[in-house]
């Protein structure tokens, strides 16, 4: 099937990549961009789908037209039967009428089409099968109703079947061809169409032969101002037969390359592409390429901690932190002196949520430029969505930071030193005058080992205090640290990546499109 | 009640009929909206084109206009009966572009002049566009005037129109179809408003084979009687072949005979002028009280979008007014440079006076002679215009949200230029509400230290009690601050707010609580202002709309009036 290359150059792999890319890109859509237009496109994709997986050699050739136009009397020429009702009452077909040539694989697809037995017809059932009903073997050949008659349940029948039929043959006739229902209901949507249509002048016997060249002018004129400048024009008449086998020879050419219902397929899905695209914009999202995406979320960050008022936390948490450790580290006494420095019950100050918002209503204007209606409006909404979590984390987050942090082990121990050499030295003094301690050196035992322990104690204090000092400060600057790092972390896991996804759905789409329209 | 009187309290209720119908505006949307401007539009050309101009000129000859599908030989016919070449014909659609009104040159005087279709420019030659072109011509019958018009149902949409136009002036419809198009149908709907006029239809059944004629026009006669029409000739035409150009005579003789007989009887011409008249103020009457119902529904929905606006501000504006309140804008920075500041003891040194140690000095002149309450100030102006900006952020998008179902389509997404320059706006005036706040906190500083003369000259002190004045008012104009939110939140808002009055108390020697509740107040009314000129905006935008009640009234007043004296214009 692939190989075949003909009229629209389609091949049967890339009609199903173009499929998927339409299915990919309303996945994205969905919930996004406007519902109708997804939904649309979803049906449609789907029927598309179906047609594929339904008899490839078989072509489905619907001729639609005017009530009066002789549809129903092309149809007769062209299966070479009195079939289908012909007659001066308006209008005549009530129903689409179906003709297969070789029936035996088109049961599904007449199915699938909508048609039912009593109104089908097989050709090659017959007895009369000859070299010309061999040639037409794979047709599936419709006869609608009219569109334009006072019966509105014609218009529905027609407007059902010409999405379903692989090629369109639009009748037209002398007095009928520049009908405003035929050019702007039929002919306009489906300008992506050309590739798939025919257009029949119809009853060109009734226009003198010098003016034909002069109305076949003037229809080409209308169809190229419909968009249809691809679409071929052929002039006929069932009645006295002129042009029926340039139309029968032109239907042949077509059934044999074998691609109308891909070349259909991919017609429909490059309107529905185009469609979903002027609903949801392809614009390049020119704020989310990684370097511009990367500053903006760096300026949230710094924003956001800025909110916080994190900025200046950690100076003060010093103060605290150090004041904490000098505290344990240090000499008892001393340390209680100390006290009234500065405060060391640092607080939780909230996030300015004002702020925040408008932080986050930058990120989303940075990151989403170039985007266009939905798509905007969906990552705005995504962003505001998470905001209430952020400022929850962010909360948690300086709690954290404000907590002045414990000094290390080792402080407490310096700490206990020096109470305990405080203690000794009391106990030498005690021993001293209580009891009789043994003679040191030619000094008494007891004033010597107080001696000691308060020149180790005057030693060892602000030993100590250095220690602990420089201890709070490293401490302190791993801390800032892990503040910062939570805060991004929170700022990540919430917005950025709110809007990050709602950013992969943009560049699914994007794709998805792109694919479906084969650019 | 004379009748001349009632005839000119007629004309005076038609012609405001026709003002207040081209007042209306319908700009939304709506369902049903594209077929009530239609409709208005063709009533106003309806009593410009047709009515006022008949009822002011009830002598003037008939309006005969040859109306029908694309194809259907209309130009032929109007040829036919005139038996001259006046208008051209072809095999190329849509043919007749200018429409062609052929009367005879003794009835110049009524279709010269803009009497007859006062709105259609005249050209009289061959000039295309949407021009009238008159074509005097003796084959033409007195007092009748044939008007070959536009298909009904061109590819062009400029033609339709005017066919429409043309058909809604006539004082009898001349319908030409034909055996491949009389069930189409956009002539139906056509006919149908014919129907519902009363407008005089005669219908002819043209380029018909003989051998079908009979079952065509059985089945035309059907179709006419269920619709309505079964009083209308019908005529046919066989299709036949042109004898110099034109139909022969023997085809279009029925036709031609009844015309003339129409023509020549002035009351059964004045009896066919007054149906379609009084036909056509009837639909008028009725088509305008359907324009006020899509008017009226469109003002309720203007109406609606007024209402989102003011719930929307109300809800926005009270979360707002409650912050300042509860004092929760007391938060994250701000909090925080005053934390550090506290730490340090420097609102201490505000509050009593002390100069800065040598040691600060010193670093305030090597890092550019920065006020100490520099970076407070800063984080305040920052706090107060970010929650102006979100004010009006939340504001804007509540609204968005609303109308997005009250006017859907109406209101476009912004795009990404306009909403940044919008942000960029609401950003300048937040700012300046803003720093007009702060100048206002230094003065009330500065005019309560006043009395004692102490402080004037020391400007670093002034702006910095300033900047610890904005600390307790945006904790609330309540002294302690009600608060809200989680314990230690709380906690550490009032003791800052606390601290905040004490060092004023210190500083001014008086009670801080009046200036806070003043410059706390001050906020409030800054915030309502804001959010006012938000909403003031808003509601501009609904007002450009332009859909008013009494539009709605006075379409319906002048329609009643219409409708009450049209029965006694009968009679003239």
């Amino acid at each position: 099937m692939t190989g075949v290359e003909g009229v629209t150059g389609v091949s049967g792999d890339e009609v199903v990549e173009r499929l998927d890319g339409l299915h990919a890109a309303v996945e994205a859509g969905r919930g996004r961009v406007d519902d109708d237009v997804v939904t649309d496109a979803t049906k449609a994709a789907e029927r598309a789908r179906e047609r594929l997986r339904l008899s490839a050699s078989h072509t489905v050739v619907a001729l639609a037209g005017a009530t009066g136009s002789g549809k129903s009397s092309v149809f007769n020429a062209l299966i070479g039967l009195d079939l289908a009702a012909v007659g001066v009452k308006r209008p005549t077909t009530s129903w689409a009428t179906a003709c297969a040539w070789d029936p035996s694989g088109a049961a599904d697809l007449l199915e699938w089409l909508g048609v039912p037995a009593r109104h089908q017809v097989s050709r090659m059932s017959m007895l009369d099968t000859s070299a010309e009903d061999l040639e037409m073997e794979g047709l599936v050949l419709l006869d609608l109703p009219d569109h334009d008659s006072t019966e509105v349940s014609h218009h529905l029948e027609v407007d059902r079947l010409v999405q379903y039929a692989d090629l369109i043959v639009w009748v037209l006739d002398p007095q009928k061809y520049a009908d405003a229902a035929l050019h702007e209901r039929y002919l306009r949507p489906h300008a992506t169409h050309a590739d798939v249509m025919f257009a029949v002048l119809n009853q060109v016997d009734r226009v003198a032969v010098p003016d034909r060249q002069a109305a076949m002018d003037d229809i080409r004129r209308l169809l190229d101002d419909d968009g249809l400048q691809a679409i071929p024009l052929l002039a006929t008449s069932a009645a006295n037969g002129d042009g029926m086998p340039e139309l029968r020879r032109a239907l042949i050419d077509r059934l044999h390359a074998k691609e109308a219902a891909r070349a259909r397929v991919a017609a429909d899905v490059e309107t529905l592409a185009n469609r979903l695209a002027d609903a949801g914009g392809v614009e390049a999202a020119t704020g989310a390429d990684e370097t511009a995406a990367g500053a903006a979320r760096e300026t949230l960050v710094g924003a956001v901690a800025d909110a916080t008022g994190l900025a200046t936390t950690p100076r003060q948490v010093a103060r605290a932190t150090e004041g904490h450790a000098r505290r344990v580290a240090g000499w008892p006494p001393l340390a209680m002196l100390r006290g009234g420095g500065p405060r060391s019950d640092s607080a939780v100050t909230p996030v300015d949520e004002s702020r925040l918002d408008g932080a986050v209503r930058d990120y989303v204007d940075a990151v989403g430029a170039g985007t266009s209606g939905a798509w905007a409006a969906a990552l705005r909404r995504a962003a505001r969505d998470r905001q209430p979590e952020l400022v929850d984390r962010l909360t948690s987050a300086t709690a954290d930071a404000t907590r002045a942090a414990a000094p290390p082990g080792w402080c407490r121990a310096l700490g206990a030193l020096q109470l305990l050499l405080a203690l000794a030295a009391v106990a030498a003094v005690v021993w001293q005058l209580v009891g009789s301690p043994p003679e040191v050196g030619g000094l008494d035992g007891g004033w010597a080992g107080a001696v000691v322990a308060v020149v180790a104690l005057l030693v060892l204090a602000p030993v100590a205090g250095a220690l602990a000092t420089a201890a709070a400060r490293s401490g302190l600057r791993e801390q800032a640290g892990t503040v910062r790092r939570g805060v991004a972390s929170a700022v990540d896991e919430t917005v950025v990546a709110a809007v990050g996804a709602e950013l992969a759905a943009y560049a699914a789409w994007q794709r998805g499109l792109s694919a479906a329209r084969g650019t | 009640m004379s009748e001349s009187r009632a005839f000119a309290e007629l004309v005076s209720a038609l012609i405001r009929l026709r003002q207040s119908l081209d007042d209306v505006s319908l700009p939304l949307s709506a369902p049903g909206a594209d077929e009530a401007r239609e409709a208005r539009r063709t009533t106003v050309d309806q009593l410009e084109d047709y009515v006022l101009p008949r009822l002011l000129q009830i002598d003037a000859p008939l309006l005969a206009v040859v109306g029908g599908s694309t194809g259907a030989g209309k130009s032929t016919l109007v040829n036919g009966l005139v038996r001259a070449e006046v208008t051209s014909t072809g095999v190329l659609r849509p043919t007749t572009r200018a429409p062609v009104l052929v009367h005879h040159p003794d009835d110049a005087y009524w279709f010269t002049a803009d009497r007859i279709l006062p709105d259609l420019p005249r050209s009289d030659g061959d000039a295309a566009g949407p021009a009238l072109r008159l074509v005097p011509h003796p084959g033409a019958p007195r007092g009748l005037a044939l008007l070959d018009a536009p298909d009904v149902d061109s590819v062009d949409r400029a033609n339709r129109d005017l066919a429409g136009a043309l058909l809604g002036a006539a004082d009898l419809w001349i319908f030409v179809t034909s055996a491949a198009r009389y069930a189409d149908q956009v002539p139906w709907q056509v006919l149908a408003d014919a129907a519902r006029r009363s407008t005089a239809v005669a219908i002819v059944l043209d380029r018909t084979d003989p051998e079908d004629a009979a079952e065509v026009r059985g089945h035309l006669a059907r179709m006419l009687t269920a619709r309505g029409l079964k009083d209308s000739p019908l005529f046919s035409v066989p299709e036949s072949a042109m004898v110099d150009g034109l139909l022969p005579a023997s085809t279009v003789e029925p036709v031609r005979g009844w015309l003339d007989e129409l023509a020549g009887d002035t009351a059964v011409r004045g009896t066919v002028v007054e149906r379609s008249l009084l036909g056509t103020l009837r639909t008028l009457v009725y088509t305008a009280h359907q324009v006020a119902d899509a008017v009226s529904q469109q003002v309720d929905a203007v109406q609606a979008m007024r209402a989102d606006v003011q719930t929307a501000h109300a809800e926005v504006s009270g979360r707002s007014v409650d912050a300042v309140r509860t004092g929760t804008l007391l938060r994250g920075p701000v909090l925080a440079r005053w934390q550090e500041l506290v730490a340090g003891s420097e609102p201490d040194r505000w509050a009593e006076g002390r100069r800065a140690g040598i040691r600060d000095r010193l670093s305030s002149v090597v890092r550019g002679r920065q006020r100490p309450s520099t970076r407070l100030e800063e984080a305040e102006l920052e706090a107060v215009s970010a929650a102006l900006v979100e004010a009006s952020a939340q504001l804007s998008d509540e609204v968005a949200s609303r109308w997005a179902t009250s006017a859907r389509g109406l209101v476009a997404e912004p795009d990404a230029t306009s909403r940044a320059r919008s942000t960029r706006e609401l950003r300048a005036r937040a700012g300046a509400h803003a720093a007009a706040w702060q100048a206002s906190a230094v003065a009330l500083v500065r005019s309560a230290a006043g009395a004692d003369g102490s402080m004037t000259g020391d400007a670093d002190r002034l702006a910095g009690l300033g900047a610890v004045l904005q600390v307790a008012a945006l904790g609330g104009p309540e002294s302690g601050g009600a608060g809200s939110g989680s314990g230690t939140a709380v906690a550490t808002r009032v003791r800052a707010v606390e601290e905040a009055r004490d060092v004023l108390r210190r500083a001014l020697d008086t009670d801080p609580g009046p200036l806070v509740t003043r410059l706390a107040d001050e906020l409030r009314d800054r915030t309502r202002a804001s959010l006012a000129a938000d909403r003031e905006q808003r509601l501009a935008t609904v007002a450009a709309l332009g859909a008013e009640t009494h539009h709605v009234e006075s379409i319906r007043e002048a329609a009643r009036t219409v409708d009450d004296l049209r029965p006694a214009s009968g009679a003239t």
